[in-house]
């Protein structure tokens, strides 16, 4: 073996047996307080959590574990007359009937918003389509004009009365936080999403404007 | 110094076993031919179609600049799944090693056509696969544990076991170079590690706790600090895996680590090829002698091919 082989396989050697400890210590130094201690500032989005899962706990060993949360989309389709129609996404948790029927956060019980956790067992395809569809983000504008358009058709199907039916549709990104330790998942907010009819040449539904005024 | 110099020569030039190459190519192969049979043909037309979930106006608005498709974007029914019978024709060729060059060639095709009709509904196993089917396209993977072979040795023809590496090598160095970014994306940029950050221990416990894609809610009761060693383990593992299967010694630790990380992945997330894409590409750290003929002895085998 020669001499940079040989200092290469010290430098090997050090790298893992220094690195590794080291790299955990510092990891651990930096979150001793995240074991001890809560941690103000809280931001504007785990102020709305926290409040919404009635803890004031944050960031301590014991506490509620900060929740994870996600946004499923969910197509709303209003008909004339005023009858609303909610299409459900293909993954993502159970919503109660009441939260499907309304979806008024601010006019429903607690109990209400719960929803119920669905195994997830492939559909890691659509996890990921409808995990953009529910983005907010412009780029993702026509993805989300295609997830409403097929949700569409597939509820609409080839019922061309009730296509003629419907007044508008719009799609809700629904925040659904999981507050741990054994607690229901729970609906925290319902936002507008905008959509563009327009990029498609087939919509399967009347292009009236998109009124986009769903959600709280 | 020269001496360096010629082991990074060795290391791209020096001829290795083919097996390795097969057994890449075989379990490649296989898993693009059950997830296309699964998770594609199945919905199709949906995935893929001109009034699909991308449609053919959406398609053509958003396709990125040099990108291609075999599939065009107004395709009819029996255009797509001429395409994605193909696909799994072609995956399943390149897993029994029949006509393997060509194969391979078709089956990089077809799977770019694909996910690049659709890149909406993609994970990080689609692009590893992506990968691992062009890398197919330059290695010799057909010379062993193949049709192609037991053609070659009807016809009284012998082709040498031993293969140029170079693709071999810009394989195992993807892997390598995907942890270690991967590793280094996590690191907190600026300031101290908040929520949702792997430096702050609460990403496995956020992931498994995320509805849509953690497969039982059970495993949502359990605080984000029994997951926090394995969270900051696994940031360790994955910025030093480079240099960590430089060397044999090291080399095995970190691979076990790693299927028992993937496996714990594909366990409790729904991600996916993920985990197995991955996993296909381990095969190719392992030693040469574990994959050869029984007379072989693991001195024989051993070179400088066995990094």
């Amino acid at each position: 073996m020669d001499r940079g082989h040989r200092a290469l396989r010290v430098l090997n050697t050090a790298f893992v047996v220094v690195f590794v400890p080291v790299f955990l210590a510092a990891m651990l130094i930096a979150n001793l307080d995240h074991f001890t201690a809560s941690r103000p500032p809280l931001h504007a989005e785990a102020a709305q959590l926290m409040k919404a899962l009635g803890t004031d706990q944050y960031w301590t060993m014991f506490g509620a574990y900060f929740p994870a949360h996600v946004r499923v989309p969910v197509v709303r389709v209003v008909l004339k007359g005023g009858r609303q129609v909610f299409l459900p996404p293909f993954v993502g948790p159970e919503f109660s009937p009441q939260l499907a029927a309304r979806f008024d956060l601010e006019n429903l019980p607690e109990e209400a918003r719960t929803a119920g956790w669905r195994g997830n067992f492939g559909t890691g395809r659509i996890e990921k389509y409808e995990s953009r569809a529910s983005s907010a983000a412009p780029g993702w504008l026509g993805v989300r004009t295609a997830y409403a358009a097929s949700q569409l058709r597939r509820w609409v199907g080839d019922d061309a009365a009730l296509a003629a039916r419907i007044r508008f549709v719009d799609l809700l990104s629904v925040a659904v936080a999981s507050a741990r330790d054994g607690k229901p998942l729970t609906v925290i907010s319902v936002d507008p999403r905008t959509i563009e009819p327009a990029f498609l040449a087939h919509w399967p539904a009347p292009r009236s404007r998109q009124l986009n005024s769903g959600g709280r | 110094m020269t001496k360096l110099f010629s082991a990074v020569w060795h290391f791209w030039t020096v001829p290795v076993r083919a097996e390795r190459m097969a057994a890449f190519r075989i379990l490649i192969g296989t898993l693009v031919a059950i997830d296309t049979t699964l998770t594609i043909l199945p919905h199709a037309e949906w995935y893929l179609g001109a009034e699909g979930l991308n449609p053919a106006a959406l398609y053509q608005l958003t396709r990125e600049p040099g990108s291609w498709s075999l599939i065009p974007a107004g395709a009819t029914d029996l255009q797509i799944h001429i395409v994605v019978v193909g696909l799994i024709v072609a995956a399943a060729c390149v897993a029994f090693g029949f006509a393997t060059r060509v194969a391979s060639i078709a089956m990089w095709a077809l799977l770019v056509s694909a996910h690049q009709r659709s890149p909406i509904i993609l994970n990080g196993g689609d692009f590893l696969l992506q990968a691992a089917a062009f890398y197919l396209v330059f290695m010799p993977s057909g010379a062993a544990w193949s049709i192609d072979q037991r053609i070659r040795r009807g016809r009284g023809i012998e082709a040498s076991l031993w293969v140029p590496p170079w693709p071999l090598r810009l394989a195992q160095i993807q892997l390598a170079v995907m942890y270690l970014f991967t590793g280094l994306s996590k690191l907190p940029v600026a300031g101290a590690p908040g929520p949702g950050h792997w430096a702050s221990g609460d990403a496995i416990a956020g992931a498994l706790g995320t509805a849509t894609m953690g497969r039982f809610e059970f495993l949502t009761w359990l605080p984000w600090w029994f997951f926090a060693p394995v969270v900051w383990l696994t940031m360790a593992w994955e910025l030093s895996f480079p240099a960590l299967v430089v060397f044999e010694r090291s080399r095995y630790a970190a691979l076990a680590f790693g299927v028992l990380l993937h496996l714990g992945i594909f366990a409790t997330l729904e991600v996916g090829i993920f985990s197995f894409a991955t996993l296909c590409y381990y095969v190719l750290f392992l030693p040469a002698a574990w994959f050869g003929p029984p007379h072989w002895t693991p001195e024989a085998a051993r070179g400088p091919d066995d990094a």
